[in-house]
């Protein structure tokens, strides 16, 4: 039972990264520099809360206001570039990112990890770990009714043009730029609150938590969710979550398994893109020009 | 500082195979072709197990390009080839060729095992040379030297007959494919030579350092940005922005940190990304 929690979990925290993903994507940007943020969300949360022990709400706070003036910074000079540039700047930074956490002693403590991060002061003690997954449930639902909210408004119509013809948008006379970069610093904020409650749930964060690989999961649970539908997103999250669980009842040898997990994401890759493009769920064909 | 140089030229040379095979892909299939570095890997690990078995250089080296060719065949044959009839956008092969680097690295990890892999290397390639305060090894002259000959072989090859449909296919699809050239068959030439330049560099590469079943990942990551410096599709500039990768990553493990290699360069690129989107070369 508390396995299950834990899925739940995990697939919660990926969930409000996956949807904020999505968001962007929604948005025609291809970002591969999620799980950098998200790692930065987490190393900030586990730094204020293990060396200044500042309380949860307020390294959360702290935290993704963090993640998302880095997003920002991230994003005005790259949303200039066109989709597949965009996608290799991102991903540039993801592996910057990763070379920091893993190398910048003075603050990450690097191969070491952080540890006996605080988590939230709860009122009362329930079994095991239900507190954090009704805490992490509670924020996935509120990052996707938002996620929806703006979706579905004239502001998230203009999103989705964009994803579509740019150019047409830019003749509407929208500054598209400013859509962009709004939208992405709103998708960062997120991912500080993820990587908040990663570090507080896990207590422990070590770079391998945040590789550049890691972006490009996220991205694969958007991919295979399908974009534009934020119920693919979670649909996918619990794909890419659970899957990997499923395999390690098969007592493969831990360097295998990472190795098959790897492999069949890879294939899964191949098989979305051959056979169903825009995701199990997605309604938009905005992969397609 | 020579040593620098010195340094500079080999890691150039090695960066060149694989950004010119990436760069022609581009060209012409217009997209990141991220397998790449799958073909890059498996021709590090078929010239390892050639070496292993005994054979030469020379022989190994050519079987792994001419199986790395294979390689750019079969992804383009039963991958791309169907992607290209649906029309698919850019962004969808990105994401389909990243599937295939996945899929390949981590088959390579499954059957060789994941930790570094040296290759055996007869001992006259191991003697090294001082010139004027630069050490280097035959093993890496003969690198520079194969990557001269290959590259001279490309652009000689790119002015034949073949050559020029190459070209006018990069051009031009549309108009290429109404004066009647076959562009699945000069999509697997592409496909093809890339491939065999990246494979030879795998197993070039992995002479000079060892080889794992990561290295797809990272040898296609600074041809990209190689290739992106000198203006994509661009095949001189992919040439100056191999050099200068390879001076950026020597002299940032020289004079900063060895760790900090990567990081430096690709700041180095992503600077260069933001300030000039089409390369320090614009292409045409």
């Amino acid at each position: 039972m508390d396995y299950i929690i834990h899925i739940l979990i995990l697939i919660g925290i990926y969930a409000i990264l996956s949807i904020s993903l999505n968001l962007v994507a929604s948005a025609g940007i291809i970002s591969v520099a999620h799980g950098a943020l998200f790692g930065l969300g987490a190393y900030v949360y586990a730094v204020l809360g293990a060396t200044f022990h500042l309380p949860f709400s307020v390294a959360l706070v702290f935290s993704s206001l963090a993640t998302t003036f880095t997003g920002i910074l991230l994003a005005v000079p790259s949303l200039r570039l066109k989709g597949d540039y965009l996608a290799l700047a991102t991903f540039g930074f993801a592996i910057i990112a990763y070379d920091i956490f893993d190398n910048l002693l003075l603050f990450t403590k690097g191969p070491m990890g952080i540890t006996d991060i605080q988590g939230p002061d709860f009122p009362f003690q329930v079994h095991g770990k239900t507190w954090y997954l009704f805490l992490v449930t509670a924020f996935a639902v509120v990052t996707y009714l938002l996620a929806r909210r703006l979706l579905q408004s004239p502001w998230g119509r203009v999103i989705r043009a964009i994803s579509e013809k740019e150019s047409l948008v830019t003749f509407s006379g929208r500054n598209t730029y400013r859509y962009k970069l709004v939208t992405f610093a709103f998708a960062s904020f997120w991912t500080g609150v993820a990587g908040s409650l990663y570090s507080s749930y896990l207590s422990y964060i070590h770079p391998s938590n945040f590789l550049p690989m890691t972006s490009i999961l996220i991205l694969c649970m958007v991919v295979a969710g399908g974009m534009g539908s934020l119920t693919g997103s979670i649909l996918g999250t619990s794909i890419f979550i659970c899957v990997p669980e499923v395999l390690r009842f098969l007592n493969l040898p831990s360097s295998v398994a990472g190795n098959t997990n790897e492999l069949l994401f890879g294939l899964a890759l191949i098989l979305f893109m051959l056979f169903k493009p825009q995701g199990i769920l997605g309604k938009y064909l905005s992969l397609n020009e | 500082m020579a040593q620098v140089l010195v340094n500079s030229l080999f890691d150039a040379s090695l960066i060149l195979l694989v950004a010119l095979g990436f760069s022609l892909v581009y060209r012409t299939a217009r997209f990141f072709h991220l397998g790449h570095g799958a073909t890059f890997a498996v021709g590090g690990y078929v010239t390892y197990l050639l070496l292993f078995l005994g054979s030469n250089i020379a022989f190994a080296l050519i079987v792994a390009g001419l199986i790395g060719g294979l390689c750019g065949f079969a992804m383009e044959g039963f991958l791309y080839k169907r992607l290209r009839r649906r029309r698919s956008s850019s962004l969808i092969y990105l994401i389909a060729s990243l599937g295939v680097l996945l899929v390949v690295q981590n088959l390579l990890a499954l059957l060789f095992g994941s930790e570094t892999h040296v290759l055996q290397i007869p001992e006259a390639l191991e003697s090294s040379t001082r010139l004027s305060g630069a050490l280097f090894t035959n093993a890496q002259v003969m690198i520079v030297a194969v990557a001269i000959a290959l590259v001279s072989l490309l652009f000689v090859f790119l002015k034949t007959r073949m050559g020029l449909f190459l070209r006018s296919l990069s051009d031009n699809p549309f108009l290429a494919r109404a004066m009647g050239i076959d562009v699945d068959r000069m999509m697997l030439a592409v496909f093809g030579i890339g491939s065999f330049l990246a494979a030879v560099a795998g197993g070039l590469t992995g002479m000079e350092t060892t080889i794992r079943p990561a290295m797809g990942f990272s040898g296609t990551l600074y041809a990209m940005l190689a290739c992106i410096m000198g203006g994509m599709g661009n095949l001189a500039g992919t040439i100056v922005g191999s050099v200068l990768l390879g001076v950026a990553r020597s002299a940032s493990v020289t004079f900063i940190a060895p760790e900090w290699r990567d990081s430096i360069a690709l700041m180095v690129v992503l600077i260069l990304l933001f300030v000039k989107p089409g390369g320090i070369i614009r292409s045409s």
